[in-house]
């Protein structure tokens, strides 16, 4: 709500109501403008559901009352505009306000005005929306703000989120989750929405009416993936903790890039192509994680028995993943294993629920080195 | 059986088990494990910090260095612009390098200037280890600067520790938008790399020509192959070869 006026000499006095039709406590700020525009004087105030708090002008000018950053009123403050925002949560915002003048230029009368602030629905944001497996999306119950003409997220006020079909996405308020790849209706309702009213249905409340959106949701799989970048591990990095070790972390994007496939899970599968490492050191192509795309993180190994994360940091980056291909040992497994070296390759495929996204080889070698006369083995990894 | 008796067999007994102990530790597979890549939130959760707000803001104190950065980075994660001054705070006041340099990538991810200066400055800072300086250059480099170029040279060049050499071929070939010479230069340093003392540098320097895709360099690549006395580097250099899509002749 923005730049009405108020005024204060010996013959008017201004009395301000900021009130909350919400059903949640809200914190308003409000900021009075002086000097012609040039300075402020900034109140907050914490609002309960159907509650006002008042501010007097005059009061703040001639008791010197400070605001929250320690400024007061000149003395010989006369006039200026204010504004009204929402602190605390901006989906909460019912506010009305209302003004009284005092005017006593020819004998006492008063004058002032209250509206409220409703809403006009305009349906989902996006209207149509698309999510990945597993992933979750936001999906905005969308309004205009009558007072101001905003278009702003409703979703509090639409307390029902249903999708056609709950095997393919479910919803929750502001955001629906992939289940399945498919297509269905996404769906919000509400009966309490708070709507900008006309002649006597101007507030101190606003009327509320009933309201339901509607649109589209999509939940899709990443196609094809690509094989971005390979960072090294040296075991000079865990030395003298471990005398075998370490390998890469494996920057995987998932296309097409067109698509946004932050959440999405995918998961790995192993197969042994071939092993020339003594079967004592166990089965080197097993594992069946499973990666979130769009999250960062950080290797990490066992040293010493603890869990110790190790190399430099991986930030979250948008559709891309994180894989680690590492093994790491105490003892130098080549020496104790009487061998100069030995090669195991990999094949892994990374799938988005049964859809096959992206074939890798993964080739474990491991060679003999030295670390300040230590005998150790070294891990390389190479990609394709 | 007297006591004394008794008690020389029980030693005895206790020592054999000690020692088949040791030898087992010593020849156990199950010594040799993988290891797992793990999100901020989880690395901090098992190290029991809550991810809400305020105990990720008291988290930027916490005792432990990599909490430290854990939580700084999550707040990064988070787009929580409200920790900016928290997190430059933490910054200025960090002691351990690792640390600082994370911390640092945290503060640039949200934007703040000083982040990306305390990046620019640990990538050509002497005195923090060679390693730190390239995971500056790492970063950077995520975030789109390509402003290190001759620092990561310069550690490929003079580093004494490998893992640092190693780091530095990661990087060289993502630098963007080069100079001919400057292209030459990288490629003149990765490829003076296939003689390093160590294999598994050698090896990153095969990889980075691959990275590069810079044919001038296979020739010299094979060269290295030819006259490479590790049989496995040579073998994962022959595979480097046919991945650029050179036919291998040796």
């Amino acid at each position: 709500m923005e730049g009405t006026q108020w005024r204060v000499d010996s013959n008017h006095n201004s009395i301000m109501a900021v009130g909350n039709g919400g059903a949640k406590p809200v914190t308003a700020g409000i900021t009075l403008f002086y000097d012609q525009g040039t300075k402020q004087y900034r109140m907050e105030k914490r609002i309960e559901p159907d509650s006002q708090v008042w501010v007097n002008f005059a009061d703040l000018i001639q008791n010197r009352i400070p605001d929250k950053d320690g400024n007061v009123f000149p003395e010989d403050t006369k006039s200026g505009t204010y504004s009204i925002q929402v602190i605390s949560h901006p989906l909460q915002a019912v506010l009305y306000e209302g003004k009284v003048i005092t005017d006593k230029t020819y004998g006492h009368a008063t004058y002032g005005c209250i509206i409220c602030c409703g809403y006009d629905s305009t349906g989902f944001d996006p209207l149509t929306a698309y999510t990945g497996l597993d992933a979750t999306t936001g999906v905005s119950a969308m309004g205009t703000n009558t007072c101001t003409n905003i278009s702003q997220s409703i979703d509090d006020f639409f307390p029902t989120w249903w999708p056609s079909n709950a095997s393919i996405f479910t919803m929750a308020v502001g955001s629906m989750t992939g289940v399945s790849v498919g297509t269905g209706n996404t769906n919000a309702s509400t009966t309490t929405l708070p709507v900008g009213g006309e002649g006597i249905d101007r507030p101190p409340h606003c009327p509320q009416r009933p309201a339901v959106d509607q649109g589209m949701g999509n939940v899709q799989c990443p196609s094809s993936d690509a094989l971005n970048d390979l960072t090294a591990l040296s075991i000079t990095l865990l030395f003298p903790g471990l005398e075998t070790g370490i390998g890469a972390v494996a920057t995987i994007e998932v296309l097409p890039d067109t698509g946004d496939w932050n959440g999405s899970q995918i998961q790995e599968t192993l197969t042994t192509a071939s092993n020339s490492c003594p079967a004592s050191w166990g089965n080197l192509c097993q594992g069946s994680s499973t990666f979130t795309v769009g999250d960062g993180g950080q290797a990490q190994v066992l040293v010493n028995g603890k869990e110790t994360p190790v190399g430099p940091v991986f930030e979250d980056e948008d559709n891309v993943f994180y894989d680690q291909h590492t093994l790491v040992s105490n003892v130098s497994l080549l020496d104790s294993s009487g061998i100069n070296s030995c090669t195991a390759v990999c094949t892994q495929t990374y799938s988005c629920g049964i859809t096959p996204v992206g074939t890798h080889t993964i080739t474990y070698s491991f060679i003999k080195a030295q670390i300040n006369g230590t005998h150790v083995t070294s891990t390389e990894v190479s990609e394709q | 059986m007297s006591l004394n008796m008794l008690a020389v067999r029980i030693r005895k007994f206790s020592t054999a088990l000690a020692l088949v102990g040791i030898i087992a530790i010593a020849a156990d597979p199950q010594e040799a494990s993988q290891g797992r890549f793990s999100t901020f939130r989880k690395l901090l959760q098992e190290r029991n910090v809550q991810l809400t707000e305020v105990s990720l803001l008291a988290a930027l104190q916490n005792p432990d260095p990599h909490i430290r950065y854990l939580a700084a980075l999550v707040l990064a994660e988070d787009r929580s612009q409200d920790a900016v001054p928290a997190i430059a705070n933490a910054l200025a006041v960090e002691k351990v390098p690792e640390t600082r340099v994370n911390i640092a990538l945290a503060l640039a991810q949200l934007g703040d200037e000083k982040g990306l200066a305390a990046l620019q400055e640990d990538c050509g800072d002497p005195i923090i280890p060679a390693h730190l300086r390239m995971y500056a250059v790492k970063y950077l480099l995520d975030l789109h600067k390509d402003g290190c170029l001759s620092e990561a040279a310069d550690v490929l060049r003079s580093a004494t520790d490998s893992a640092s050499r190693i780091l530095a071929l990661s990087q060289l070939p993502r630098f963007r938008h080069l100079s001919a010479n400057d292209s030459d230069g990288i490629t003149n340093a990765v490829c003076a790399s296939l003689k390093d003392r160590d294999p598994s540098v050698r090896i990153a320097a095969s990889h980075a020509i691959v990275a590069l895709g810079d044919v001038h360099a296979v020739p010299r690549l094979r060269a290295a192959a030819a006259a490479e006395p590790e049989e496995a580097v040579r073998l994962i250099m022959h595979a480097d070869l046919q991945r650029l899509g050179q036919k291998d002749t040796h």
